[in-house]
């Protein structure tokens, strides 16, 4: 494992909790390392937000441990944790003003009016917002609120800092320029960060680690790369971006890791990571920009493509993307790059064309996932 | 459009309920004020010349004293009740939504029952061979002979509290139900005791229910004259006892009518001292 040599700061094993005998997270071990940016990501509900408040001892587990540091902490409340959040809707102080609201938690461990003050205007300034110190939480705009947040747990410098999605309430250009400006902070201090989201996108371009979650089970871990490239599954995939999901059947074993196989409409050979036998159902799984479109009149149908019908297209600046219906019914969406080698190819609504892929592009799964 | 029934209807409920403050609020303040300017008349309890008479009189240093002691007796219930309250309420807000509604309407209920009653029935507690020293001496034999606590200070001082405590009670359990977890959460995150987050997160955040809470108990106490009468014996006057035996007893009106006077024109000042408060913690008035 590449975090092989690092140290573990936080470990979950076996934790376990539900609410009024409704089981949301089973049971579930987790390393988060020194110095890395991990995201939980799943839908509502899947229990994210429940670990980290977890983690940062708001809630206690069932069942299992929960290691700070080395240390268990299960029974220690939230106020001698050595973590920090920042909380949804920030929950900024509103009767202190940004300087007070930064100050609280190194007041609270009675430092010196000194040293508070230092490390405060430090704080502020590390999140631009120096001139705000005297204002009251209400009166910044959305964005400023999550930067006073965001000082008021980092000037503690805790082990762990936890976001429980922090960047919902911003508007989409505020939310990409914090999301930039969150990943180089945690990257300059070297710190630690647990940041939880329901937005793949966002997971995908903070992260070191993604743990994408279902219903309290991390369904897979990995880099962001390992989760968009080579999902462990149908809900991963589908979870992180658009996906074709093809579904198919082993006809023959060419070699340890080629098979063909009958799929949707035609026949191709498939890479694959593991095991099949002759006869098994498998899905096969195909990202938009993966495909390659041709016309039939451009190309002559070639061994291993799939024909088709376009039935709907979209100009998006980049791309072309195009909605293709198979003959047996399923439909593809296609998504190609306007690039040298075409500048300006087009279809028509209602045009055949042969579908392909860049191959061992394609994710093999069995039909069980 | 749906919109002119809708407006004659304001029109109508706007214009009765001022009719009302009219007829039954400002006139009778007037009339308060106008008798209090006028003599003592025997025949017609107030009437003319007018003079300021009835004000100098109050100055006497016997009145003073009924004042002060008013003052002191009505700041104590205040702070017993807030003291009581707080804790009541915030468990209120804090239990799970079907208890909250059952132990608020308990909170309200004695509300349904004259508050002379409920005094009444404080003072059959209370009594010598009341309900209370029956369960002291009889029943647990804790105590050898009973306490003597109708008609003293301290039976006055429980009484009120008693009858006061839901005015205490409903706008402090306003603002705790309505104060976001979020915040002690944030303060307990930051390295809070227990002890911090209450006097430095919860108190500031709910103090326009305290005032509020303290306004709305401090201006009744101040005025009470049957709970004194019925629970402490007449034994110690107050503002309000003063006030009713002028009217009712010494057929004094212009002098009573000035005492009244002086107290309203208190609670005035205190109201517009709350307003002013409110308006700088930003927060709107009740």
């Amino acid at each position: 494992m590449e975090n092989g040599e690092k140290k573990p700061v936080v470990s979950l094993s076996g934790i376990s909790k539900s609410f009024d005998g409704h089981v949301v997270v089973p049971g579930i071990d987790l390393t988060v390392y020194e110095g890395e940016f991990l995201t939980l990501l799943g839908p509502s509900g899947c229990g994210k937000t429940t670990i980290l408040r977890m983690i940062a001892g708001f809630e206690r587990p069932d069942d299992g441990d929960i290691f700070i540091g080395g240390v268990r902490v299960n029974n220690v409340p939230p106020n001698r944790r050595d973590v920090n959040m920042v909380f949804q809707n920030y929950a900024l102080f509103p009767h202190m003003t940004v300087f007070s609201n930064v100050a609280f938690g190194l007041a609270m461990k009675r430092k010196p009016r000194s040293e508070i003050e230092k490390e405060v205007n430090h704080a502020l300034a590390q999140v631009k917002l120096s001139e705000f110190a005297s204002r009251k939480p209400r009166q910044l705009s959305g964005g400023q609120q999550q930067r006073v947040a965001l000082a008021r747990a980092l000037v503690n410098k805790p082990k762990v800092l936890l976001f429980d999605e922090p960047l919902n309430a911003l508007d989409y250009r505020l939310r990409k320029e914090m999301q930039r400006e969150l990943r180089h902070l945690q990257q300059t201090l070297r710190s630690t960060f647990v940041f939880v989201t329901h937005d793949q996108e966002e997971a995908l371009s903070m992260s070191d680690r993604v743990a994408v979650m279902r219903e309290g089970r991390i369904e897979q871990l990995g880099t962001p790369r390992q989760v968009y490239e080579e999902p462990r599954n149908l809900f991963v995939a589908s979870f992180i971006g658009e996906t074709n999901v093809l579904s198919g059947t082993v006809l023959d074993i060419l070699d340890e890791k080629r098979v063909l196989a009958k799929v949707e409409t035609g026949q191709c050979a498939l890479n694959v990571k593991r095991a099949f036998a002759k006869g098994d159902r498998i899905r096969i799984l195909l990202r938009p920009e993966d495909l390659r479109v041709e016309t039939l009149t451009r190309a002559p149908e070639q061994e291993g493509r799939l024909r088709g019908t376009v039935v709907e297209k979209n100009y998006k600046g980049a791309t072309l993307d195009s909605v293709i219906l198979l003959e047996n019914g399923t439909r593809l969406l296609a998504s190609e790059f306007f690039d040298e080698v075409d500048e300006d190819f087009d279809y028509q609504i209602g045009e055949k064309v042969s579908v392909g892929w860049v191959s061992s592009w394609e994710v093999v799964l069995g039909d069980e996932a | 459009m749906e919109t002119r029934p809708k407006n004659r209807f304001r029109t109508f409920v706007i214009g009765a309920f001022s009719a009302w403050l009219l007829i039954f609020v400002l006139a009778p303040n007037l009339m308060i004020a106008a008798v209090s300017l006028a003599t003592r008349s025997e025949e017609r309890f107030a009437g003319l010349p007018l003079s300021l008479e009835s004000y100098v009189r109050l100055f006497d240093p016997i009145y003073l004293s009924v004042f002060l002691r008013s003052l002191g007796m009505a700041l104590l219930i205040t702070a017993l009740c807030l003291v009581a309250g707080y804790p009541f309420a915030y468990i209120i807000a804090r239990s799970p939504a079907r208890l909250r509604n059952a132990l608020l309407l308990l909170t309200i209920v004695p509300f349904w029952t004259n508050s002379l009653i409920r005094t009444y029935a404080v003072a059959l507690i209370l009594r010598t061979r009341g309900l209370l020293n029956y369960l002291l001496v009889d029943f647990l034999g804790v105590l050898d002979k009973p306490l003597d606590l109708l008609y003293t200070g301290t039976a006055v001082v429980a009484g009120s509290v008693y009858v006061l405590l839901p005015f205490m009670v409903l706008p402090l359990y306003a603002v705790i139900e309505r104060l976001d977890p979020a915040y002690t959460e944030a303060g307990r995150d930051l390295g809070a005791g227990r002890l911090d987050v209450f006097f430095r997160i919860v108190v500031p955040l709910t103090m326009p229910g305290i005032l509020a809470g303290c306004l709305l108990v401090f201006l009744p106490a101040l005025g009470l004259f049957y709970i004194p009468d019925v629970l402490g014996g007449a034994k110690d006057l107050f503002i309000g006892n003063f006030i009713k035996n002028q009217f009712l007893d010494a057929r004094d009106w212009p002098f009573g009518a000035a005492g009244s006077v002086v107290l309203t024109a208190l609670m005035a000042v205190l109201l517009l001292t709350y307003y002013l408060v409110m308006k700088r913690l930003g927060e709107k008035v009740l």
